[in-house]
């Protein structure tokens, strides 16, 4: 009888070995037809397919971390009131690894979820220990001014041509906004009269660095990638 | 009008350094220039608008070329400016001046223009001797066409108005680099001239052509090519120069060859590409005939270019760069460990440096206005005290050697030893030297 020869390797194989011991392909079969996931297909995942997987492994080690912190609280304390915090948290992260497991390449997309994901886990931390206090005068107005900036900055992003110590620059002069934002929401729920104190000290150290960055980036580096200085 | 860019440097603006360039911005020095040149001698005094014009259509074939050296905050990279262009100066008291490069936004490479006389140095950040040639023979039949010469872009020579090719910018070391093959063994340390450096910035350089028939015959003769025999010419003589000295504590002589990996493996690349091929005499084992040293030469450079073994020295080379905690160092923090190193191990490993650009191929219709064509090797470091540089064009092959010592008893053994063999050896004028002994007069008298 003659021997086979595997179409994808070209060893030549012995008689009565049907699939080839080192690739696993039929040499009867057609060789472009694959019916099995070998090694080097694993090494080759597509990108979304590993990021669906590792998904699909943060779902269970985020259900088991559940599961695991409701019996404790069940067994030691009889009842549920430390875990609800703890799942809310777990949750949430999870919701944001799903934000990026599935929208990573859709920017609007994964900032809207980011947002939503985050107001509804301050809800639910506030919800937890009634009456609700905090989210509405501190917690909704700040985190949905960080999405707003964020929204700006990554609107900005895309807009400028050149990408290198202005990006610093826009980030520090967000920063100092944010820092205002907060200091007067705070200032609004705990002192009933808005007095800017500690963010205008922030913002007086920073936007002089963005001008900066500024000025090296447009006047000294005349707009180059920041990539080029910090590439590793 | 929207900007076309056919090279990623172009699009990206700046491109990272390649493995053979990582080397050098910690080490570059007034003394230690990492300079070389490639010139040619005209018929005719160079014409400067023509060369001007020259110089601005090849730039445009050679945008990747078109940078200047800066420093990151993990590694240097190269910056392009579409607008830099190489300065076309007039030459100086010696070849190969260091590059105002750490400096920032200068060319890492100039043209360098005397009466006849037509040259480009490159700072080897930027090529190394195969890119550069490629470079000057486009740039020498596109000033002898604006000379009103009617020259073709034949023998490969590149056309400036031809597409650029996107894989002119790659790094071939990383290309072609395997992380699962093993190192080459260490070398043990190489026996060092033992003549006195001349001073601060001296370079005597020491010209010589010959007839490439006349050593292409003595070579077959001996069943080595033209490379082979020279290096063993030289091997040969730094061995009766050993033997002429009474401390002879290392007894190994060794010589870096330069091998241009672009015929080994498949890259068009126009950046560095090159590896060190390393035949050696062990003294220890006795005294080596010419005969000897040539079957010993032969048989080193034929086993040490094979493919397989050359993916390890790649793979020495390319293997710390991947380290990411290499990758993540601060620059100032490498350019203090390579500085170091280099000072340290630098030369330690070979005797001298012979490096043999190859053929330069140029159109028949070419040949009546240029003589010779030469390549002049970086200067040598502290150590190592001479380099020699060889490039043949028609019938003249140029050896060009390069001598921070004011002893010249390696050179002078050098083509005694081929005069003897019956070849015909024309030493060529060398203007630089004059120049310096000027300099110096005038100093002196000051």
């Amino acid at each position: 009888m003659k021997n086979k020869i595997c179409p994808n390797c070209g060893v030549i194989l012995d008689n009565g070995l049907v699939i080839c011991p080192l690739c696993k392909s039929s040499p009867g079969k057609d060789h472009n037809e694959k019916s099995e996931v070998y090694p080097s297909d694993i090494l080759k995942l597509s990108e979304k397919k590993s990021r669906i997987y590792t998904w699909e492994l943060s779902a269970i080690i985020a259900f088991s971390a559940n599961l695991i912190c409701i019996i404790v609280d069940m067994v030691i304390l009889k009842g549920l009131s430390w875990s609800l915090y703890a799942v809310t948290a777990i949750t949430g992260l999870w919701l944001f690894i799903t934000s990026f497991a599935f929208f990573l390449k859709r920017p609007a997309m994964l900032g809207i979820s980011l947002a939503i994901t985050t107001l509804v886990m301050l809800i639910i931390f506030d919800l937890l220990s009634p009456p609700v206090v905090w989210f509405f005068g501190i917690g909704l107005p700040i985190s949905l001014s960080f999405w707003i900036l964020f929204a700006i900055f990554l609107f900005i992003l895309r807009r400028i041509k050149t990408k290198g110590f202005n990006v610093l620059a826009i980030v520090f002069v967000e920063l100092s906004a944010l820092c205002i934002v907060i200091d007067i929401f705070i200032d609004m729920v705990l002192k009933e009269n808005i007095n800017i104190d500690w963010s205008a000290i922030t913002a007086a150290t920073l936007v002089p660095v963005a001008g900066v960055l500024f000025f090296i980036h447009y006047r000294m580096k005349r707009g180059k990638d920041l990539g080029s200085f910090f590439h590793v | 009008m929207k900007d076309s860019f056919h090279t990623d440097i172009e699009q990206r603006g700046w491109m990272s350094l390649d493995n053979a360039a990582k080397i050098f911005p910690p080490v570059i020095s007034k003394s230690l220039s990492s300079v070389f040149r490639i010139g040619c001698e005209l018929s005719e005094p160079v014409r400067i608008s023509s060369l001007r014009r020259s110089v601005e259509e090849t730039c445009q074939r050679f945008p990747y070329y078109l940078t200047s050296l800066h420093k990151g905050f993990f590694w240097y990279f190269l910056e392009y400016d579409k607008n830099i262009r190489p300065s076309i100066v007039a030459e100086d008291k010696k070849p190969c001046v260091a590059f105002p490069a750490k400096k920032g936004d200068y060319p890492l490479f100039r043209i360098v223009v005397l009466g006849n006389m037509l040259s480009v140095e490159f700072l080897h950040v930027l090529t190394d001797g195969g890119g550069a040639l490629e470079f000057f023979r486009t740039l020498l039949v596109t000033y002898l066409r604006n000379c009103g010469y009617n020259v073709p872009y034949s023998e490969g020579i590149i056309d400036p108005s031809s597409p650029i090719d996107a894989s002119e910018t790659e790094d071939a070391y990383n290309k072609y680099f395997k992380k699962d093959v093993p190192l080459p063994p260490k070398l043990e340390n190489a026996w060092h001239l033992p003549f006195e450096t001349a001073g601060k910035g001296y370079l005597g350089i020491i010209q010589a052509e010959i007839s490439v028939t006349d050593l292409k015959k003595i070579s077959k003769e001996n069943n080595v090519t033209i490379t082979e025999y020279l290096a063993s010419v030289y091997l040969f003589c730094l061995q009766e120069i050993w033997n002429g000295e009474e401390r002879k504590d290392k007894q190994i002589l060794r010589l870096e060859i330069p091998v241009n990996m672009r015929r080994s493996y498949t890259s068009r690349t126009m950046r560095n590409f090159s590896l060190f091929v390393l035949p050696e005499l062990d003294l220890r084992l006795g005294y080596f005939s010419f005969e000897e040293i040539l079957i010993h030469v032969h048989n080193y450079m034929q086993i040490q270019t094979d493919k397989k073994l050359l993916s390890k020295v790649i793979a020495r080379n390319v293997k710390p760069e991947k380290n990411i905690f290499i990758r993540t160092t601060p620059v100032f923090i490498k350019d203090l460990v390579l500085s170091a190193a280099f000072r340290k191990h630098g030369a330690t490993k070979y005797s001298g440096v012979l490096t043999n650009v190859g053929i330069a191929r140029m159109p028949e219709e070419a040949s009546g206005y240029i003589e010779t064509l030469s390549m002049i090797p970086p200067p040598p470091v502290k150590e190592l005290k001479v380099s020699c540089g060889i490039l043949s064009f028609n019938d003249r092959l140029c050896i060009s050697f390069a001598n921070n010592t004011a002893n010249n008893e390696l050179e002078k053994n050098f083509f005694s030893f081929l005069t003897g063999k019956g070849l015909k050896v024309r030493i060529l004028k060398n203007i630089w030297n004059e120049k310096q002994n000027l300099s110096q007069l005038r100093g002196n008298t000051r």
